[in-house]
């Protein structure tokens, strides 16, 4: 199983390199901010950033939840600092790059997931079908 | 080329890089040490920041009167120190900076109350000046 979702071209793998580097880098500066809430933030970059690579059958077939949880992550880091956040060169810089991070994850939904609004179509039929499970289960049985 | 010329041409090489290494590793090293955190200028109210946490929960100011704070920040981690009023309003803004270092802030003169001692970076870094 191929870690790109498509066709293997040079585009391909070097928008989800750019991707995986990005998003490595801000969860290394957040990492050196040192409380807890920084390192969970970082913490929560390295794990969507190892997903979006991962070469397992089951990774690639929900990739459009993890670009959309990795974008979520992102913007959601951007409005913390927005509303709280320091004003220093560092966190611009950091906030420089989740901006192009965003625009990287949203040109990689329109490649593989018809683009955001699929994605979050998807998602809300997704949650849909899983808080659906329980009752679909019983009657099965 | 003869091998033996080569191979001596090798070691050379080895052992120039070896020597630019060493330099690097001297040079950097004179560079740490020269970033001491300093003394604290006379009369100045100390306030350090290890851990990401204030390292003194409160720390006691004149009143009425103009004073310092010196800040030592003792982490590769960005900290500052900011002094807010009660209600909020700012009384002193300490620069950001990486430590192991210190700096200066200069505060104007306060009324007697208890104002708070914040870094911008840290929201959950807090401590207590007692202006009296």
């Amino acid at each position: 199983m191929s870690v790109i979702e498509g066709p293997r071209t040079p585009v391909a793998i070097g928008l989800r390199v750019a991707i995986v580097v990005l998003t490595l880098a801000t969860a290394y500066i957040h990492y050196t901010l040192g409380s807890m809430m920084f390192v969970f933030n970082a913490a929560g970059y390295v794990v969507l950033a190892a997903a979006m690579v991962t070469p397992l059958p089951i990774f690639a077939r929900y990739r459009w939840w993890i670009r959309g949880a990795l974008l979520g992550w992102t913007v959601v880091t951007i409005l913390g600092w927005v509303m709280f956040g320091a004003r220093f060169d560092l966190a611009y810089f950091s906030k420089a790059i989740e901006v192009v991070l965003i625009v990287l994850l949203v040109v990689e939904m329109f490649m593989y997931d018809g683009g955001p609004i699929n994605v979050v179509r998807k998602g809300i039929a997704w949650l849909i079908s899983i808080a659906r499970y329980p009752f679909n289960r019983g009657t099965q049985a | 080329m003869t091998p033996v010329r080569d191979r001596s041409r090798r070691s050379r090489s080895v052992v120039l890089a070896a020597i630019a290494l060493i330099a690097v590793a001297v040079l950097s090293g004179c560079q740490t040490a020269g970033t001491g955190i300093g003394t604290p200028p006379p009369g100045a109210i100390v306030v350090s920041a290890n851990y990401s946490v204030f390292e003194q929960a409160s720390v006691q100011a004149p009143a009425n009167q103009a004073f310092t704070i010196w800040f030592e920040n003792r982490e590769n981690v960005p900290h500052n120190v900011r002094v807010v009023q009660g209600t909020g309003a700012n009384v002193a803004l300490g620069q950001i900076f990486n430590g192991p270092a210190a700096q200066p802030l200069n505060v104007p003169s306060i009324a007697p109350a208890t104002y708070k001692l914040r870094c911008d970076v840290h929201p959950d870094m807090l401590a207590e000046l007692v202006a009296n």
